[in-house]
């Protein structure tokens, strides 16, 4: 193999910004920022009809906002006071159209409006903040050459909201003190009764200002500006804090959500309410656009930091779309990342060849790739997120075990849902095996405090366009005894069963082999019987490990002829025959050295990912072979090794520090008993996952930034990297001898201009000849011929 | 068929159909791969428009004019479908918006019958069945130019784009395959050896070699541009529909073809073959001029219903193949196409790789439910994600070892057959021989032992229903050790079902363990038991460790009792005292304020005193409940005896 075959391509993924997401003016298009690149979806088929790649870091974005005159613009308001205006809706060579970069005292911290023409904007500027921190906060009007003029300025804003046509806005400070500011005019301190810390802010349009308090005890303040002999309204539904509020574009209704995940419309006339109640996550922003009415714009927060971005019809209330970005589970939250840089860099910590890859946090995530769609599957929680990294969307978010739907307040927050934990699917990706946890509740003080629920569950994929899905056929309950942990799971190879098992490894070393049970004669008989007889996985074999101590580092592999299990725990290797479930006579020698992370088995030699060494041993010779490396590793690692079984290599990926404490990746190819890699390649984020795509035969990779790369030693890459080539080839060619022909026609023109004539082209001629009169009937023929 | 056209784009993720719904033409797109994704557009023509034949492109990307832009995934936003109608316009849809977005029109109002657009050039090709060929510009989507290069009036039916000298050609497919020059005005440059009846597919594998075929035609050639001949022919058992091609990058390809019956033919390594047969076929003995080769088929699949159901043909309709699998579509109800994958290589034990399709296949496709159901029932949206339902699951324990194996049985089944016809055998002997030795002795071992033997439950009961322990001990010590496992895991059975009989139930396991306790230390058979009773067992210590909280909760209730009694005294004393300030608040010399603050605070920090008190007494009782526990066990005993 040759290195130049290898071809790794970061396309794929991304996480959601989490702002700047509109709605075109024709309701016909979301326009999504990831952090790689700017997508649009159609509102009508839920697909995704455009990327748009742009060569700057889209994080800097922090608003974007339509075009008024030419709807296919868009224009992008970045941290840096960039203005960049992009065409998304035309495929053009570059899809910036103009960039504007502007002077201004501070930075950008939101777009208010255009000015009199589209090159002047108004802005409020100050000092980003993420936490509510109290800062200055100026509205400025600047033209796109920099001119500016200060409208206003306010000292110690916390909160700051703008109405959804843009003409009035709000702000509040930290001392409690509430302005109203109409267009450009001055502004006015509005008096309210303050009772809790407000946590979000809402004004209505021009005609009927209001202002909307949410508080952090789910009390909505209304306040009226223009009449102050209105008493403030109490709205009261919400219990846990109010995230975000935005009034309807004439007034009647005020939108709220929060951690409930419920979507209350207040109509503020009638005092009634209507929920639009179980979203998928807590509502953290609504977005409502003068243009678009009939469509509302709901952020909500999944877990952690990852955003979902849905776009309800307000007729119906029924989701229009969903855009969600790959979510992997990081062992460790991808913030801490800048935390350790920084940390490094205060204590000026020298890195040398020995530290470089001592990474203090895992950021290691599980994922698997189906062996049949190849499709990504992520586990949070308790749902799985299925990603197409071809097509680059969610397909689908399967709930693998019972959760509360609704939203979680108060302390009900110290209410924890199943985690899954473990999962893997079967060879002929049919069959799919999870493991999740439930840790009970502190609530109260019960006996059963400390029952950690185990559960071990078996879905087989039923097809069906419609109703298809994973579908549970066993649910096994405390699958190795109770309160004992299954940290590894394995699917055996096709050799053994048809590919039809999984064995699980526990915290003790125990080992057990799962295999569906075949449907009994009778039931075969039934076969008539339109009832399908649900397939149950029964447990086949048993290896106790010790009672005792709990080893957190177990890992566990099959050989390829499936013959041989070897199970890895803390420092010791052994070989278990899968016929007999005892340990195979031969011992390995100890040559982990620490913790082992990781075992492959790959022809016949076992490649051991140790805490500190990657080393490959000939299970045949019983030899060390001349792969051994010097590593560190974190417990996660065991993500970051892959195996091709046809190729017989192996993909590892290491995390190091730069200089500059910034985390970097470099991916290996390697073939067991060679130290040369096969391929090397580096990556400028660090790398937290990295799987075997058997139907691409390629390796799939997830870096900490949630982008998948797809290192295609594969076929399909080659064979489509071929075409690429030849089509390049082909068009180049072809508008060389393009040119040539054009030199040639214009030196034979009159012979080239000729034009054939056949009786079929007048047939058109001869198409709605009803009450035409013969003048057209003419000019149709002259058309032709002419 | 009533497919009017179809064709799966370049990765086979998807298909594209156009059927005839009522009297207008429909095109419906679809995700080829069922898992977990639901695409389907469907989009409904005018009702004048026929549309002759469908081609996936790639939309053209100006970006990569000048930079090779390495993208691998063809994710639908950048694949459009091209439609060639019967009126000589030619549509361009969209996928993933659903709606035509450019339609591409002809000064002549002749049929097309292809389309053809090479991915990175913005150049398309059409022609039309009089032998016109239209060249497009796609970044403006307009018409560029009209030719005709064949001079005869001949129909052109396909289009390709292949290399020869280093140029770019157009191939034309008629019933003939022509190799023109879009740089020399169109001219012929080289004719290709044809088929008797017009081309439908043509196929470009590597740079050279090209495969046609043809209408109503079972060959399907080989053409080597370079050559100009055909350097290999494929023979399938019946006329050829459709073909595609693929290869693995392991010098691995095949080549399938659908046949007017609706079956696929495989050819394994198509052309490896030929080169071989050819070689051999050059020797010196044969004469040069008739080298063309032949190769039939080397396997065929099909799709059927089981044998249990209804015979239905079901007629392959388009084939695609990928580096892995091989992706083929059949419709289900004659409009709804269902597909299936299967890997066309595979892995062997010893490292190689070899075909997988090397005999006939026969897909048995049971009739499916095409009853209409929709995700969004009962108000499901389809943004939230699929809820968890194990109401059809089975549901088992950690702890269920009922189908456990042994390494022997995993061997061979039939062994472990015998072995149990061996043990029933000796099961029977054993039986006659205690029958004439024991028979007289207890009544109610006989039954016992005849309940088990003849899996009798009814019988069972009225043996177990026995309580008197004197009884159990004997018919226990009496029992033939051969029906102690099958005894003890009825009583396993029997106690996890109904808990309340447990105490009478104990008794028989009890004497079991003290009489058959030796032999059953090998058995396997206890698991089962071993299992329920560690069950049983495990809520012991909880139920323990809750009597011990309890009686902690008495003593203490008692304890506070007495010591309430003795605190009435300290607060009449108390009382006193505030009587004392309270006749001081009379004759008004301290401000009443301030004084039920200082009272509260003295009932506060007295409660905290309490609350502080009663934690060490938690941490007290803890170390205290054993013994607790055992005392009040010992009173307990000695209550009830």
């Amino acid at each position: 193999m040759v290195l130049s075959d290898w071809n790794l391509n970061f396309g794929a993924g991304g996480r959601l910004l989490g702002r700047a997401q509109l709605v075109s003016t024709d309701s016909k298009f979301a326009i999504v920022p990831f952090k790689s690149q700017i997508k649009v979806y159609s509102l009508a088929t839920r697909q995704s009809v455009r990327s748009i790649r742009l060569d700057f870091d889209l994080s800097q974005v922090v608003d974007a906002a339509l075009s008024t005159q030419d709807p296919n613009l868009l224009y992008l308001f970045t941290r840096t006071n960039a203005v960049v205006v992009v065409n998304w809706r035309e495929k053009l060579a570059s899809p910036v159209v103009a960039t504007y970069n502007l002077q201004l005292p501070a930075e950008i911290v939101r777009f208010v409006r255009f000015g009199a023409s589209e090159n002047e904007f108004y802005f409020i500027i100050g000092k980003s903040t993420t936490n509510n921190q109290p800062h200055t906060r100026t509205l400025l009007r600047s033209t796109n050459d920099s001119r500016t003029q200060e409208i206003s300025t306010l000292k110690n804003v916390v909160l700051f909201a703008m109405s959804v046509d843009r003409s009035t806005l709000a702000y509040l400070t930290n001392k409690n003190q509430l302005y109203f500011q109409c267009g450009d005019g001055p502004l006015e301190m509005t008096q309210f009764a303050y009772k809790t810390p407000i946590t979000s802010l809402a004004v209505s349009n021009a005609e009927t200002p209001m202002i909307a308090l949410g508080t952090s005890s789910g009390i909505i303040q209304l306040v009226y500006v223009s009449d102050s002999s209105k008493p403030q309204r109490l709205l009261k539904w919400h219990i846990g804090q109010v995230n975000c509020a935005e009034f309807s574009t004439d007034g009647t209704y005020l939108l709220s959500g929060g951690q409930e995940k419920v979507l209350v419309f207040w109509h503020l006339e009638s005092d009634n309410q209507q929920f639009l109640p179980r979203l998928n996550g807590e509502i953290v922003d609504i977005e409502l656009s003068a243009s678009t009415e009939e469509l509302y714009g709901v952020s909500l927060l999944l877990n952690g930091s990852d955003r979902e971005f849905l776009v309800l019809s307000a007729v119906d209330l029924t989701s229009r779309l969903n855009v969600n970005g790959v979510r992997p589970k990081f062992a460790t939250d991808v913030e801490t990342m800048e935390k350790d840089r920084r940390r490094l860099a205060k204590n000026n910590i020298v890195l040398d060849e020995d530290t470089l890859t001592r990474i203090k946090h895992d950021f290691s995530s599980h994922f698997e790739v189906h062996p049949v769609s190849n499709h990504c599957y992520f586990p949070y929680g308790a749902h799985l997120q299925s990603y197409d990294f071809v097509r680059n969307e969610q397909i689908s978010v399967i709930t693998a075990a019972p959760t509360i739907q609704a939203g979680k307040v108060r302390s009900e927050t110290s209410i924890q849902d199943p985690e899954i934990e473990q999962f893997a699917f079967s060879y002929d990706g049919k069959w799919m095996c999870t493991f999740d946890k439930l840790q009970p509740p502190e609530i109260d003080n019960l006996l059963s405090r400390n029952d950690v629920q185990y559960a071990l569950k078996f879905w087989s994929y039923v097809e069906g366009k419609d109703r298809g899905g994973w579908s549970l056929s066993t649910k096994i309950i405390d699958p190795h005894g109770p309160g004992v942990d299954v940290v590894a799971v394995a699917p055996a190879p096709q050799s053994y069963n048809d590919g039809l098992a999984f064995v699980t490894a526990d915290v003790k070393g125990g080992l057990r082999l799962w295999r569906p049970r075949v449907p009994k004669e009778i039931y075969q008989k039934m076969g008539k019987d339109k009832k399908l007889q649900q397939t149950a996985w029964t447990l086949r074999k048993v290896r106790n490990g010790n009672e005792r101590t709990d080893a957190q580092n177990v890992s566990i592999c099959w050989s390829p002829d499936a013959s041989v299990i070897a199970i890895g725990q803390e420092v010791s290797i052994s070989l278990i025959d899968v016929n007999t479930f005892e340990e195979t006579p031969v011992q390995v020698p100890s040559i982990a050295g620490s913790r082992v992370r990781c075992l492959n088995i790959i022809d016949n030699y076992l490649v051991i990912l140790a805490r500190d060494r990657l080393v490959s041993f000939d299970l045949l010779t019983f030899r060390t072979t001349d792969l051994a490396v010097k590593v560190h590793t974190q417990p996660g690692s065991r993500n970051l090794l892959a195996a091709d079984q046809n190729r017989g290599i192996f993909c590892v990926c290491v995390n190091y520090y730069t200089q500059t404490y910034n985390l970097r990746s470099r991916i290996f190819v390697f073939e067991p008993a060679k130290l040369e890699p096969l391929y090397v390649s580096d990556h400028d984020t660090g790398i937290s996952s990295v799987r075997f795509a058997s139907g691409m035969s390629s390796f799939v990779i997830v870096d900490t930034d949630s982008r998948i790369g797809i290192l295609g030693a594969g076929v399909s890459a080659l064979q489509e990297q071929k075409e690429l080539d030849r089509a390049y080839k082909l068009s180049t060619l072809l508008s060389n001898a393009k040119q040539m022909a054009s030199i040639r026609k214009t030196e034979s023109e009159a012979e080239n201009e000729r034009k054939v004539l056949n009786p079929q082209i007048f047939e058109p001629i001869l198409d709605n000849l009803e009450g035409l009169p013969l003048e057209a009937l003419f000019d149709r023929v002259m058309k032709i011929i002419a | 068929m009533s497919l009017v056209a179809s064709a799966f784009d370049a990765t086979g993720q998807y298909y594209a159909s156009v059927q005839v719904s009522l009297d207008s033409h429909t095109l419906r797109v679809q995700s080829s791969s069922d898992m977990a994704d639901n695409f389907s557009n469907v989009y409904p023509f005018e009702k004048g428009v026929k549309i002759r034949a469908l081609t996936w492109i790639q939309t053209p990307s100006e970006v990569s004019k000048g930079v090779k832009k390495r993208r691998m995934d063809a994710s639908l936003e950048d694949q459009l479908i091209a439609l060639c109608l019967e009126n000589g316009a030619v549509h361009i849809y969209s996928p993933s918006r659903n709606e035509i977005v450019h339609k591409l029109a002809t000064s002549n109002h002749i049929t097309t019958s292809d389309f053809h657009h090479n991915a990175h050039s913005n150049v398309a090709y059409s022609c039309d069945i009089q032998g016109n060929l239209y060249e497009f510009n796609l970044k403006s989507w307009q018409l560029s130019k009209t030719h005709r290069p064949l001079s005869e009036e001949t129909t052109l039916t396909r289009l390709a784009t292949a290399v020869y000298n280093d140029q770019p050609h157009l191939v034309l497919c008629s019933h003939s395959t022509y190799l023109v020059d879009p740089a020399d005005n169109f001219a012929v440059v080289k004719t290709l050896p044809g088929h008797v009846s017009p081309i439908h597919t043509v196929l470009n594998y590597g740079d050279d070699i090209i495969f046609t075929a043809a209408q109503g035609d079972r060959f399907i050639n080989a053409i080597s541009i370079s050559k100009g001949t055909t350097v290999g022919v494929l023979v399938a058992e019946e006329p050829v529909l459709s073909i595609a091609i693929a290869d693995n990058g392991f010098d691995m390809a095949m080549l399938a073809a659908t046949t007017e019956s609706g079956a696929i033919e495989i050819f394994n390594s198509p052309l490896q073959k030929q080169e071989k047969t050819a070689e051999s076929a050059s020797s010196p003995y044969k004469r040069k001029k008739k080298t063309v080769n032949t190769q039939k088929s080397d396997a065929k699949i099909t799709v059927a219903r089981p044998a249990s159901e209804v015979a239905e043909n079901l007629p392959i309709q388009g084939v695609s193949i990928g580096p892995k699998h091989l992706t083929l579509t059949w419709l289900e109800d004659s409009s709804v196409p269902f597909f299936d994958a299967i890997d066309w290589w595979v892995l062997a034990e010893d490292g190689t790789k070899n075909y997988k399709i090397d005999e006939d296949v026969k897909l048995e496709k049971p009739k499916p439910n095409l009853k209409f159901s929709q995700f969004s029932k009962y108000g499901h949206d389809i943004a939230a994600p699929k809820t968890y339902n194990e109401s059809n699951a089975v549901v088992s324990s950690g702890d269920n070892l009922r189908d456990l194996e042994t390494a022997e049985e995993d061997d061979e089944d039939e062994i472990s057959l015998a072995e149990r016809l061996r043990a029933i055998q000796t099961n029977g002997h054993g039986n006659a021989a205690e029958k004439t030795g024991r028979a007289s002795t207890g009544t109610l071992t006989t039954v016992l032992s005849q309940a088990l033997k003849s899996n009798d439950h009814s019988l069972l009961e009225s043996v177990l229903n026995n309580k008197d322990e004197t009884v159990i001990r004997n018919t226990i010590l009496k029992l033939d050790s051969i029906y102690v496992g099958p005894l003890l895991d009825r009583l396993a059975e029997k106690i996890a079902r109904n808990t309340n009989r447990q105490t009478n139930l104990a008794y028989w396991v009890k004497h079991i363990l003290i009489f058959h306790g030796g032999s059953l230390q090998n058995s396997p058979s206890l698991n089962l038991l071993a299992t329920t009773m560690k069950r049983k067992a495990g809520n012991l210590d909880r139920l323990l460790e809750l009597r011990g909280k309890l009686s902690m909760m008495t003593d203490r209730l008692e304890l506070k009792r007495e010591l309430v009694g003795l605190e009435t005294r300290d607060e009449d004393e108390e009382d006193a005292d505030v009587e004392y300030i309270e006749e001081l608040d009379d004759a008004g010399l301290l401000s009443s304020e301030e004084e039920e603050e200082d009272d509260e605070d003295v009932d506060e920090d007295e409660d905290d005193a309490m609350a502080e008190e009663d934690v060490s007494d938690d941490q007290n009782s803890d170390l205290e409940v054993e013994s607790n526990g055992r005392k009040i066990d010992l009173s307990d005993s000695e209550e009830s005896s």
